[in-house]
């Protein structure tokens, strides 16, 4: 990065912060949590997008794409159904009363001990995973900037606290829409780059030719990898089952819309932006705006991995893009093991780049092979190369591939905007969740348990108070974990655990009108206890998790709802 | 616990905004079947 570079980069979080700070929702617990309830759609619906395209999924899924295509684009297509079931079912629902949280309403339909509940999982698997958002992104800015990455943490932790004190979630918003603009500009310029650099190579017909015989574009998958429906025991030999596949048709419409039903539709951090518009209409766009935009956006992010491999088999690529892998790469006692790879490293990206440059010009199936042998061949010996130098603690290589492809080819200036909305993003992302923790845990529990009678003055003093203390614990959080890879995969897992579950309990207040207060605790236990034994005894995909949940809260809260009748007869 | 049935506001134009949604979406999943079937699995075969 050139001194230029970094004037831009700190200019541009210099105004993120500024805009941040400015205090506008301060005052009163609706301004802090709710934006006084006049944020209009197109912010809050941008504000929504914002939150699934932090720093690490920009980054990560380019470079997910790079490695294995399109696939990922199957975990949005629950995404627009679940929308509009939201807007049919939840808006009204939420905005029937003058509510903060997701949980208060459970309160009126359940009573208090299932809004305890509920809030108190949610405080637990996000605060958790809090810590993780910090972390991941700090670990990428630190090996582009060469800063230190605990300086990196700390630096994010403290300016996401000063955001989410003095804006609440007005700050989270705006910052949110700012970083919008940004991740749509910076889209649409490293697609046009790359096609400026790609199209005097390839026709868009040779490109889709060549990233169809590298395997790249499995972008609807109708046939299952396997179509046994009964699940495999845990450890258990054999086929694998169709519960064990992620990117598929059928998953990604079914699990996908659990998923996204359950994070749209009863996460506080989510749940939080339609309780700040005015009417049920403006709320319903909120939602109805990811629907229309979310797909093709993600399309054009995983585009621009598979573009990048392209320009990667025409201009060639290292064997290791991670800089810490790099650097363990050159010392001596790895330098001999590697030195075979690196040579047939370079073989195979010679014969690759021939071999797609005929399959450009010349169609044929001998060709079309030779591109897709070549392209798992070079995949397989990344992969080697870096179970001989990566340690456990390393961020995932895919991580680096895009950031390397904008530091080697973005012009100045641009870089350093770059790096500065990859940074906003984390901040973003994080000030919206310490708001959101910061509502749940004053308004369902402080406000309502400890102390009631005080006044609003008190509990927004309690929520500032709630901010600063959930933000400090997920940086030092952060600062002991970013280099634990295998604790961030249990945290993650113990994050999907839940979401099924207060998924479960609102579709339950919903469809099961019998369902009362015992209902909905046993409903809640039954879901969170389907996922531990689902988890422990058969192999199921984490996605598959939301669906269990849900189902687990249903049968045990429709199964004690009829006892629940029985006693009041 | 149970709460009053509440008034149903008019459902107007909404209905069909879903439907639009819905559509838009299956259009793209058409798209991308298409690009699957016709660049992943054929190509040059």
């Amino acid at each position: 990065m050139t001194i230029v570079d970094w004037i831009v980069c700190l200019g541009f979080l210099a105004l993120t912060v500024a805009f941040g700070v400015r205090g506008r929702g301060a005052k009163t617990l609706e301004g802090y949590f709710a934006g006084h309830r006049n944020i209009p759609w197109w912010a809050s619906g941008l504000s929504v997008m914002a939150t699934q395209i932090s720093a690490i999924t920009m980054i990560g899924l380019t470079g997910q794409a790079h490695e294995k295509g399109f696939g990922f684009v199957h975990t949005y297509f629950g995404l627009p159904i679940a929308m509009v079931l939201l807007s049919i079912f939840f808006v009204p629902l939420y905005r029937r009363a003058p509510i903060l949280t997701a949980y208060e309403y459970l309160e009126g339909r359940f009573g208090p001990a299932t809004r305890l509940l509920t809030s108190l999982v949610f405080l637990t698997s996000r605060a958790l995973a809090q810590g993780i958002s910090f972390g991941a992104p700090a670990i990428v800015l630190s090996a582009i900037t060469g800063l230190d990455p605990v300086t990196t943490i700390v630096v994010a932790g403290v300016l996401s606290v000063l955001c989410a004190l003095f804006g609440g979630v007005i700050a989270a918003i705006w910052i949110d829409v700012q970083q919008m603009v940004v991740v749509f500009v910076g889209l649409l310029l490293v697609l046009a780059l790359l096609l400026w650099k790609l199209l005097p190579l390839y026709t868009p017909t040779q490109m889709l030719e060549v990233l169809g015989a590298a395997g790249k574009l499995d972008a609807c998958s109708v046939v299952p990898e396997s179509w046994s429906l009964v699940p495999r025991l845990k450890g258990e030999g054999g086929e694998r089952s169709f519960w064990e596949f992620k990117y598929n048709l059928w998953t990604g419409l079914i699990g996908g819309l659990f998923m996204h039903l359950a994070f749209f539709g009863c996460d506080q951090s989510q749940v939080q932006r339609i309780l700040t518009n005015d009417s049920d209409g403006q709320s319903k766009k909120t939602l109805l705006l990811s629907a229309v935009v979310k797909l093709p956006m993600q399309i054009v992010v995983l585009a621009i991995g598979v573009l990048i491999w392209l320009f990667h088999v025409d201009r060639g690529s290292p064997l290791l893009f991670n800089p810490a892998e790099v650097a363990r790469a050159a010392a001596p006692e790895n330098r001999a093991a590697l030195a075979p790879l690196e040579e047939r490293w370079q073989e195979v990206l010679a014969e690759r780049r021939t071999a797609a440059r005929e399959l450009a010009d010349r169609p044929d199936p001998a060709t079309r092979d030779k591109v897709s042998r070549l392209a798992h061949e070079a995949t397989e010996l990344r992969g080697r190369a870096r179970k001989i130098v990566a340690k456990a603690s390393d961020d995932d290589d895919v991580n680096f591939i895009f950031t390397r492809f904008i530091l080697d080819e973005v012009p100045m200036v641009a870089l350093g905007l770059v790096i500065a909305a990859i940074f906003a993003a984390t901040l973003a992302g994080s000030i919206a969740i310490l708001n959101a923790l910061a509502a749940s845990a004053v308004v369902d529990v402080y406000a309502r348990w400890l102390r009631p009678n005080a006044g609003e003055r008190e509990h927004v003093r309690a929520g500032k108070v709630m901010t600063i203390a959930i933000g400090m614990l997920a940086t030092l959080a952060a600062v002991f974990t970013y280099d634990k890879g295998s604790i961030i995969e249990v945290i993650n897992m113990a994050g999907s655990f839940f979401y099924g579950t207060l998924l479960g309990i609102f579709v339950l207040a919903l469809v099961w009108k019998p369902a009362g207060p015992r209902a909905g605790v046993v409903g809640v236990l039954c879901g969170i206890a389907s996922v531990l034994v689902v988890h422990c005894t058969l192999e199921v995909a984490y996605l598959w998790y939301n669906v269990v949940g849900c189902l687990g809260v249903l049968a045990g809260g429709i199964v004690t709802s009829a006892f629940e009748r029985r006693t009041q007869l | 616990m149970s709460e009053p049935e509440p008034e149903r506001p008019p459902l107007g134009s909404w209905p069909r905004t879903y439907a639009a949604v819905l559509l838009f979406h299956f259009a793209w999943l058409a798209v991308l079947l298409w690009v699957t079937l016709r660049w992943q699995y054929g190509g040059s075969r």
